[in-house]
């Protein structure tokens, strides 16, 4: 018993460490000169501190401009996501009949369609818009994407909760968006906050619609601003790591703050999924 | 079970949802296998010209194709012979009576909420041969002989890319396999310890074989996952070098996007769809089967 407690102890101290070290990594490289990065052990602390690349990513490499896009464009796409995904859901899951049942299939099979695969019609179609650099475009894609797995699990919470409530409401004389909007996502919002939250995290992460839509640098998301900025100078790589840094420094901050709902979250999400 | 009014305003709900739904996903897929048999640039005044199964031959007859396959296929290994054992052996440490159970739960979920882009950099530099972080560790260690290009060997550069991935996932598929986990009625353990049971033996003759519903959905988002995998090539190798670690999303992308190969594309797109539903719906099928 004792001797299988230090394995798993030694295993998790190890994996932690793996998850950890690359972020070490890159910390402590981003204040180290190119000297010492190319000079000195990966592991040991630079001699010298320069917190000046971070002034220099933030004005020139427009980190500042791209965080900000990032969290416009996440923020509004969960908020697209919950609204539409809360009224279809509450339609699919409480209306009888045939009707609804095949709209529903329709909706999951969304699921299991690789993004993939619709990438080039989906620039056509932009294109013949003329939808490219702009916040609605790359708002209304993601949101879109991400509808079929809120109304799964969504639609899944509402099947599940008490049949009396409804009745309580529609005796009192209650219309349908009024019982929505009153009733239904006060009840749903354990399940709505955990759609939110991944949404908000797949969106914020994505990369490749944002490669292929967004091309004027002043709508560069995060992730964009990063790869460019590391294309572009390959030559100081002090700046680079500070970049990086940047880019996951929300992230990791958001999730210390709310590691409880992420992961909870992402565990009902997952295993319903 | 509303009125006559009250129903059409109902379904008005849902139409929202459904337009963007069939515009922007359904249309666009379909598009794809319809135009997989046109060779066409995308311009709108340029001719469509109907090629019938050209694209579909020349994929099968390109050895890049295949090569993209046979690494979705190391994904999949990957998945089941490291991401699995190790996910697994992490849900066990965060649901166990620990001291540090917070602190590890929350360093091995971290690299779940980090953007793909910059965790590809983060490896990418630390494999880095000149300054990277590995090859120092190693050659601290005395194993300067394992020190190695690990990217940019042709050979190997699709299982660093595997393991990153695996590096990834580990905290997500930790979480799915903890919620099975705990779902275990812990009484069941008390009645194996009064037996005499040991520690391993309850995992394998208990555990296990109650988490069947878990290593399910974790082979279910395991297979068709692989056949996905996109951003961590994009980042960290772009299918390179030599095309060595192209995926069949990477092939698709540079095609159609680098070389203007849209109907090879398509129908690589076209391919990766019917896998793709196809392998969900095979495993969704056999799952129920087995419930």
């Amino acid at each position: 018993m004792k001797k299988k407690n230090i394995v798993i102890y030694l295993f998790a101290v190890f994996w932690a460490a793996i998850t950890l070290y690359p972020l070490y990594f890159t910390l402590i490289s981003s204040v180290k000169t190119n000297n010492e990065i190319f000079g000195i052990s990966a592991f040991k602390l630079p001699t010298e501190y320069h917190f000046d690349y971070y002034v220099r990513v933030f004005v020139e490499a427009g980190l500042g401009r791209a965080l900000f896009n990032s969290f416009f464009i996440s923020s509004m796409s969960t908020f697209l996501v919950v609204l539409l995904a809360s009224m279809a859901s509450f339609y699919l899951a409480k209306a009888n009949g045939k009707i609804p049942g095949i709209l529903y299939l329709y909706v999951i099979l969304g699921i299991m369609i690789p993004f993939n695969s619709t990438l080039i019609p989906l620039v056509k179609l932009v294109a013949s818009v003329n939808g490219y650099n702009s916040y609605s475009t790359i708002i209304v894609i993601y949101a879109t994407f991400h509808i079929p797995f809120a109304i799964f699990l969504i639609s899944g919470y509402i099947r599940g909760l008490n049949k009396e409530i409804d009745e309580s409401a529609l005796v009192d004389g209650c219309g349908p968006v009024r019982y929505l909007f009153s009733f239904v996502i006060p009840i749903c919002m354990p399940i709505i906050s955990t759609t939110a939250i991944l949404t908000f995290l797949f969106t914020y992460n994505e990369l490749i619609f944002a490669v292929l839509f967004l091309t004027k640098k002043e709508m560069y998301t995060i992730s964009l601003s990063m790869l460019s900025f590391v294309g572009e100078r390959s030559v100081e790589m002090g700046p680079i790591f500070a970049a990086i840094v940047i880019a996951i420094l929300p992230m990791i901050t958001v999730y210390l703050l709310m590691q409880e709902k992420v992961i909870g979250g992402l565990s009902t999400g997952a295993v319903k999924g | 079970m509303f009125a006559h009014r009250a129903k059409w305003i109902g379904i008005g709900f849902v139409f929202p949802a459904m337009i963007l739904y069939t515009v922007l996903l359904i249309y666009p897929a379909l598009y794809a296998v319809y135009m997989s048999f046109f060779n066409w640039n995308l311009i709108a005044s340029s001719t469509m010209e109907f090629v019938g199964f050209h694209h579909y031959v020349q994929m099968l007859e390109d050895a890049t194709f295949w090569r993209s396959l046979t690494n979705a296929c190391w994904f999949i290994l990957g998945s089941f012979l490291v991401l699995m054992p190790i996910s697994f052996a992490l849900a066990l440490v965060v649901t166990g009576d620990r001291k540090f159970k917070r602190f590890f739960k929350t360093a091995f979920f971290m690299p779940v909420v980090l953007p793909i882009t910059a965790v590809g950099l983060m490896w990418t530099f630390i494999l880095n041969p000149n300054f990277g972080a590995l090859n120092a560790l190693l050659e601290t260690l005395g194993l300067g002989g394992l020190a190695h290009d690990w990217l940019g060997d042709p050979d190997r550069s699709i299982f660093t890319v595997v393991l990153v991935n695996a590096w990834v996932f580990a905290g997500l598929n930790m979480v799915i396999f903890a919620a099975g986990l705990v779902s275990i009625p812990k009484d069941i353990y008390q009645a194996a310890e009064i037996d005499g049971a040991n520690r391993s033996q309850q995992i394998w003759q208990i555990t296990i074989p109650m988490m069947k519903e878990t290593f399910k959905i974790f082979s279910i988002l395991a297979i068709t996952g692989s056949l996905k995998v996109f951003d961590i090539v994009y980042v960290m190798t772009g299918g390179g070098p030599n095309q060595k670690t192209e995926v069949p999303a990477s092939l698709l992308f540079n095609q159609a996007f680098k070389y203007n190969n849209f109907g090879l594309a398509n129908s690589i797109g076209t391919f990766i769809l019917v896998a793709g539903l196809t392998i969900s719906l095979i495993l969704n099928r056999l799952a129920k089967q087995d419930a």
